[in-house]
């Protein structure tokens, strides 16, 4: 295997040299610096991507190409080796997701170095950060399955880290915990997809495994069709556990535990993001099962409306966005299911701006009322903080979906797919249609019964300028992004064609503009209902109010489930293991004993017992000998 | 010759290290250990990858040669033991009483260990694992806090049930000759249907030593009472002599009766890689919990064997290292914790990274080393291990993928029992000491360049199972 390098790894050395040199040296660096050079490291790995992409677009180097950087490891089955290399794949795809997490990282570094200036573990926080962003540039970047596993544990790991960077808070830690488990659930799934992987077609690099050659001998052996389903499901599994889809989604509302540029970094742009990339990269495989296709496209939907529905009825802030995360990441699995890869994409990247911009100005919310989350409590803060109620309200618009923000763009471009989609599109559409309109209510609703009605908070903290302008520039993002999708597809050039760059939203559609309609009248119907500050029906306690709040019963399964495995822990150590290593090991112990006083009765000194003991001990091992020498030996 | 001195070395230092002074022996014995590391770092890039060997006549009439051998079965054990052993040895506290006859038992029992993975005669191998007893049995009921007798007593019995049977088979092959000519690994050739029933009493000895459910009777009681330096020689090391035991013996001196029995082995180990798991999760104390992991895991390294692949055995044999690297690893934070006198109790603690943050760094690291976070060595040789069960028994392979979800959660619970939440009930410690980080984060690096470079670790033990399987 030739080995080589392209300017793409620094991307990786850079935010790991960051997270090492501010993990060793920050306590004495001080906070200015620690955050400087963190921020920087992450600052120069953006450059780099830039700087990538216009290589490519100067035709300066291919726009796909595969880097081995070394030899990670070979596998061996028969006589089929399978080497995986520690290496890059460059293409408009990960290009694309690089430039969205370095960009909207570095404004996250840029924003938490003032937002986390009081915490004491503040070196700790930005040596998270970039370990963070080195990971899941490993993710993007990775060349073959194995090595993708080693970026998604390794943001499952920071992950756990930053969920529970409060580590005297117990629910920081107990959030952080269920956090990790639901993703080594989703590791395991990816491990699976790779044994099935080496055994049957023994190619995990993406080069070869996706290239159109493998897949048509794929097509053509009637035989694949028998292990493949255990190949995607394993995708699955690790996509939707690192994506918050249903069933194993419970991990991200809890994940709110974090601070909030965590919130924003890693369980809205980013991180969640990646079961998105998997699939989109993996979807060559994907489309010879047509089944597995409709499935994710189905599941999608379902979550895009069971969070929508939990979003309707929080009252803390951050859970309300949490849940309209993973009702979007629904949408993005909608649009991989029936096809339409570049809206994935595309909505991918208007969400990272917008969600990263709403989660941050909801983290200045926060800091203005000193810590208070619950909305029940906040209000009126568009007059304290005016700029940052305009910023949420456009990031509010653009998750919305309202005309001329980028979500409005992509949202159109997967409902117009779900719309042409021949399997079920009409019922997906109609459902995609609904989430739509719930979004924009609950959005809204969150928006107005945080900013306006009566003032409730004293002397409120103000936010400082480097938080300010780094949600200024997510403001811009999340406004002029919509304006970027074709100018996205061009500039990676022609060939990436078929990775699903085309997108050509039909904005003006009947039935989009009967959506584009329906969003508008649930804003103002969100108005009518919170924008006076009236009492919230939809925060009551009641119990079908709580149990949606709750996210429909599905943590309580969990916990009956990992009670279920505690209790038979317990058993196993208090009941069998007392026995193996308690009871029965005493009871040899003692039997040894008594043999030896028994044993102590044999020395009886006389010299025949001996010679006997000797005769009877020699004819037994001999006997044995022969038996197991057989006759052969010695007729030899 | 020097691969001699890698055994020679710490053996003939350690007995001089029971006739020296208190105060120096520590020292003394930490220099012999680096010694021995540079000499084993040397052979191992000399030889790099087929091995090196040294062989003389020592009892040829009864095929007896004094042969050692440095090669893809061992290569990385033998780099490892006196790694761990040096860690050993510096993380003791000074004022354990008798700390000379202390490190000088730890050196015997690195001399030991190091003479058994480098030899390939099984006369040979037989005595070193007889002979890595004694330094053990001293050290478990010289030292040991509570129940000393007793759990020297039952590590005894439990050891001697497997290794008695083990020595009535090495006699037969030592005096009838089925074996052929000579006990040397590469000469020896047994009928196959011979092998079974001179197996199985070597498999009883390494499934013992290693252990595996349900003979692990001697293991919980052992990790708890034993002081955690010894636990974690023992713990890293001296449970690889049975899973080392069984790659090489079983592999090479009766590759028909491995075979045969693989299934069921594979069946056990599975049985113990989930039954270590739930006691894990079902423990409340800060040693059994790492005992209890230590089983799971160990079978995990039986089950890739079983596997009877290339890829299971390799990834077998890379398990070994990353285990004994992160649960050695464990362990010293066990023995620093202890130095601090912590309580074992999980339910007393809560909020140590308020007072040790570094400690809580590290002690992170080891967790996930062990646990096989991907990037940490343990991963890439569990993705090798399953990848090569997959094949044959994809059911349990499914069942013991399953346990990785359940050690993530038992070791995180450990971990955060330990270090976040509210305070517990104990006296508040100092942090770790300049000395003690670095010891910390030795185990820590060697998994992560396992982790990512786990192909020079593996090309020997391929290029040794070349044929074999």
């Amino acid at each position: 295997m030739n080995t080589s390098f392209d300017i793409m790894a620094l991307t990786l050395a850079l935010p790991l040299l960051g997270a090492f040199s501010v993990g060793a040296f920050g306590k004495s660096w001080g906070k200015r610096v620690s955050a400087f050079v963190a921020s920087s490291a992450v600052a120069l790995s953006f450059l780099v991507t830039l700087f990538s992409i216009f290589r490519v677009h100067l035709n300066q180097v291919a726009s796909t190409r595969s880097v081995d950087l070394w030899h990670w490891a070979s596998f061996k089955v028969f006589d089929q080796v399978t080497d995986v290399s520690f290496g890059l794949y460059i293409d408009a795809l990960s290009l694309t997701l690089m430039s969205v997490v370095t960009g909207v990282g570095f404004l996250i570094h840029w924003f938490s170095a003032e937002y986390m200036e009081h915490d004491p573990e503040y070196t700790r926080f930005f040596c998270l950060l970039n370990i963070f962003i080195a990971a899941m540039t490993l993710l993007v970047l990775a060349n073959n399955l194995a090595v993708l596993i080693v970026g998604w544990g390794g943001v499952g790991f920071a992950s756990f880290s930053l969920i529970g960077f409060w580590r005297e808070k117990p629910s920081a830690a107990e959030a952080s915990k269920k956090a990790f488990v639901m993703n080594v659930v989703g590791d395991v799934g990816l491990m699976l997809s790779v044994f099935v992987l080496v055994i049957k077609v023994g190619v995990l690099d993406y080069k070869t495994l996706l290239s159109d050659s493998q897949i048509q001998v794929l097509q053509s052996d009637p035989s694949t069709f028998v292990w493949l389903g255990l190949v995607l499901g394993g995708l699955l599994v690790g996509a939707y556990a690192k994506s918050a889809q249903l069933p194993l989604h419970t991990w991200l509302p809890d994940a709110m535990e974090g601070p909030t540029p965590v919130s924003a970094l890693i369980h809205a742009a980013t991180m969640v993001t990646a079961g998105v990339y998997l699939l989109v990269r993996m979807h060559p495989l994907f489309e010879l099962m047509p089944g597995m296709m409709n499935f994710i496209a189905i599941m999608g939907a379902v979550t895009a409306l069971f969070a929508a529905c939990c979003a309707m009825v929080q009252n803390d802030l951050k859970r309300v966005l949490a849940y309209s995360t993973m009702s979007q990441l629904g949408y993005m699995f909608l649009a991989v299911g029936v096809g339409a890869y570049g809206a994935a994409v595309f909505h991918l990247i208007t969400h990272a701006f917008f969600k990263a911009l709403l989660f941050l100005t909801a983290g200045i919310v926060i800091h203005t009322a000193h810590g208070e989350q619950d909305m029940r409590r906040l209000g009126g803060l568009s007059k304290d903080i005016p700029y940052t109620c305009f910023m949420f309200g456009v990031g509010g618009a653009a998750l919305a979906g309202i005309p001329l923000t980028s979500g409005y763009f992509s949202k159109e471009a997967i409902l117009h797919a779900a719309h042409e989609s021949p399997t079920s599109g009409g019922l997906l559409f109609l459902v995609g249609a609904g989430v739509a309109i719930m979004t924009a209510f609950y959005t809204f609703r969150a928006f107005f019964m945080t900013f306006f009605g009566p003032q409730r908070i004293e002397h409120p903290h103000l936010p400082g300028g480097p938080t300010v302008l780094s949600c200024t520039v997510l403001t811009v993002l999340a406004v002029v992004a919509g304006f970027f999708d074709q100018r996205l597809s061009n500039c990676f050039g022609p060939e990436t064609a078929g990775s699903g760059f085309e997108i050509h939203p039909e904005v003006l559609s009947a039935s989009a503009m009967g959506v584009t309609a329906m969003v508008l009248v649930a804003v103002f119907a969100a108005y009518a209902l919170y924008g006076r500050g009236q009492h919230d029906k939809l925060g009551q306690n009641s119990t079908l109010l709580n149990f949606c709040r709750n996210g429909l019963g599905f943590d309580q399964a969990y916990g009956m489930l990992s009670g279920g495995f505690v209790l038979l822990a317990r058993l196993a150590r208090n009941g069998l293991e007392k026995l193996l290593s308690g009871s029965f090991p005493e009871l040899l112990g003692g039997s040894f004993v008594t043999m030896g006083t028994l044993l102590k009765e044999t020395q009886t000194g006389q010299t025949r017992h001996y010679m006997v003991c000797m005769v009877v001990s020699v004819v037994v091992l001999l006997v044995y000998c022969l038996l197991l020498s057989g006759g052969s030996n010695y007729a030899a | 010759m020097l691969l001699n001195l890698v055994l020679a070395v710490p053996i003939f230092s350690g007995l001089a290290a029971y006739l020296m002074r208190q105060s120096g022996a520590k020292s003394f014995a930490a220099l012999i250990a680096s010694v021995q590391t540079l000499l084993a770092i040397y052979l191992g890039f000399t030889g790099y990858p087929q091995g090196v060997s040294y062989s003389v006549e020592w009892l040829p009439q009864f095929g007896l040669y004094w042969s050692l051998g440095l090669d893809g079965a061992n290569f990385l054990l033998v780099l490892l033991t006196p790694v761990i052993t040096w860690l050993a040895i510096l993380a003791t506290p000074d004022d354990t009483p008798k700390l000379a006859s202390y490190v000088a038992s730890l050196l015997l029992l690195d001399g030991f260990l190091s003479g058994l993975f480098l030899s390939q005669n099984l006369g040979l191998f037989y005595i070193f694992f007889e002979a890595m007893l004694l330094p053990a049995l001293v050290l478990i009921a010289g030292w040991s806090k509570v129940d000393a007798g007793k759990t020297a007593l039952k590590f005894l019995i439990y050891t001697m049930v497997g290794s008695l049977p083990m020595l009535l088979a090495v006699l037969v092959l030592f005096f009838t000759g089925v074996g052929g000519e000579s006990l040397e690994f590469s000469q020896m050739t047994l009928d196959p249907d011979k092998q079974i029933f001179l197996f199985y009493p070597f498999l009883l000895a390494f499934l013992v030593k290693m252990p595996i459910f349900p003979l692990h009777g001697w293991l919980p009681t052992l990790y708890k009472n034993a002081p955690p330096t010894v636990t974690a020689v023992i713990a890293a090391l001296m449970s690889k002599a049975g899973t080392y035991g069984l790659f090489k013996v079983g592999l090479v001196v009766f590759p028909d009766a491995f075979s045969e029995v693989s299934s069921s082995l594979a069946v056990l180990a599975v049985a113990s890689i989930i039954y270590g798991a739930l006691t894990a999760l079902g423990s409340d104390s800060v040693r059994e919990v790492l005992a209890y992991s230590s089983l799971s895991h160990i079978a995990m390294i039986a089950f890739g064997m079983a596997s009877l692949t290339i890829n299971g055995n390799a990834g077998a044999s890379l398990q070994m290292a990353a285990h004994a690297v992160a649960t050695g690893g464990l362990f010293l934070v066990v023995a620093v914790m202890d130095r601090r006198h912590l309580p074992d109790q999980l339910r007393r603690f809560g909020g140590l990274s308020k007072h040790c943050p570094r400690l809580a760094v590290l002690a992170l690291f080891l967790t996930l080393a062990s646990l096989g976070q991907p990037g940490l060595g343990s991963f890439p040789a569990e993705l090798f291990i399953l990848t090569g069960t997959w094949g044959r028994f994809s059911v349990l392979t499914v069942v013991a993928a399953s346990a990785i979800v359940l050690a993530a959660a038992y070791l995180l619970r450990w971990y955060q029992k330990l270090f976040t939440g509210p305070e517990g009930t104990y006296r508040k410690p100092d942090d770790l000491d300049s000395l003690e980080s670095f010891l910390l984060s030795v185990p820590i690096a060697l998994s992560l360049v396992m982790g990512f470079f786990p192909s020079w670790f593996m090309v020997p033990v391929r290029l040794w199972l070349e044929g074999k399987l």
